[in-house]
């Protein structure tokens, strides 16, 4: 019976050591989306279920060389199968309405990935999915 | 030692029919709790492996959401984390099998009510109905023990006696 509080004192040690913990791998993702058959294109940018990202605030991207193409760059901390999100014009109109949102899956690893897409459009043509492992 | 015993050993039912529907209730609900919400934020045999788990490994998005709760968990958000997930994969199984039922039983309490009232609360029942129906399975079990079908009842004294007195016969 005396090993007992002593065993019980390891166990909580080892656990408030973090050692317990799944190690999150960094994920840096390059989002480019075309916006040049959209109308009207304001506060492009992106929503999505993963950290810094969210499904309540658009993370806004920017078209620096004015060709239509919007980009950002981000970096996530994930130990998780992916990532889900859509891209939004007008700070809230999201695209592929009533669609499934787009999908990136993550390998454990620490990665870079590129992703390369057209506004609205889900097809396989339209979208580049590039990744390399660090 | 004495304790051990009697956390051990199971209050047994007059009718051998009510022990058998407590052990098809605990059985069920301590294999859904484990091989469901367990596995997918603890590292056990049975958790899929594209979640990249380790062996008694907690999801790394699990202490995050710990701590969110605030107060005592956000002080220390991975050992919350860490009972929480162990109580569910593994004392699920020990629940099931009627093994330490009354230790399990209390640990899966624990779990239940820091979910019931940090996690969903507010939420609306049906969100609360999972963890509520944990709570309620786990609350007579704590005072019942495993009953005749489990194995706390083969390794309790008064089972052991009874055997042996058999034998002596």
């Amino acid at each position: 019976m005396k090993t007992l509080p002593l065993l019980i004192c390891i166990v909580v040690c080892t656990i408030l050591c973090n050692s317990c913990v799944q190690k999150t791998h960094l994920k840096t993702i390059t989002f480019s989306v075309d916006m040049n058959q959209v109308d009207a294109v304001s506060k492009v940018g992106i929503r999505g279920d993963l950290k810094p990202l969210s499904w309540d605030e658009t993370i806004f991207m920017t078209d620096d060389d004015q060709n239509g193409i919007y980009e950002l760059t981000l970096d996530f901390h994930s130990a998780g199968p992916g990532l889900e999100f859509k891209f939004v014009n007008g700070n809230h109109q999201f695209e592929l309405q009533d669609k499934d949102n787009r999908a990136i899956p993550f390998t454990y690893q620490p990665e870079t990935i590129n992703y390369t897409a057209t506004f609205n459009n889900l097809d396989d043509a339209e979208t580049v999915l590039q990744r390399k492992a660090n | 030692m004495k304790i051990i015993k009697q956390l051990t050993t199971p209050i047994i039912q007059t009718s051998w029919l009510a022990d058998a529907l407590f052990a098809f209730i605990r059985f069920t609900c301590g294999m859904l709790l484990s091989i469901d919400f367990g596995a997918s934020k603890f590292g056990v045999p049975w958790t899929d492996a594209d979640r990249n788990l380790n062996l008694f490994e907690v999801s790394a998005w699990f202490p995050e959401d710990v701590a969110s709760y605030g107060g005592i968990f956000a002080v220390a958000p991975v050992f919350f984390a860490w009972m929480g997930a162990f109580s569910e994969a593994v004392g699920g199984v020990l629940l099931a099998f009627g093994l330490q039922t009354r230790i399990s039983s209390f640990l899966i309490m624990c779990t239940m009510l820091v979910a019931i009232f940090c996690q969903h609360w507010g939420e609306g029942s049906w969100q609360l109905l999972p963890a509520m129906g944990f709570l309620w399975m786990a609350s007579y079990n704590l005072y019942f023990g495993s009953g005749r079908f489990g194995l706390d009842y083969l390794i309790s004294p008064p089972f052991k006696t009874t055997q042996s007195l058999k034998s002596n016969q």
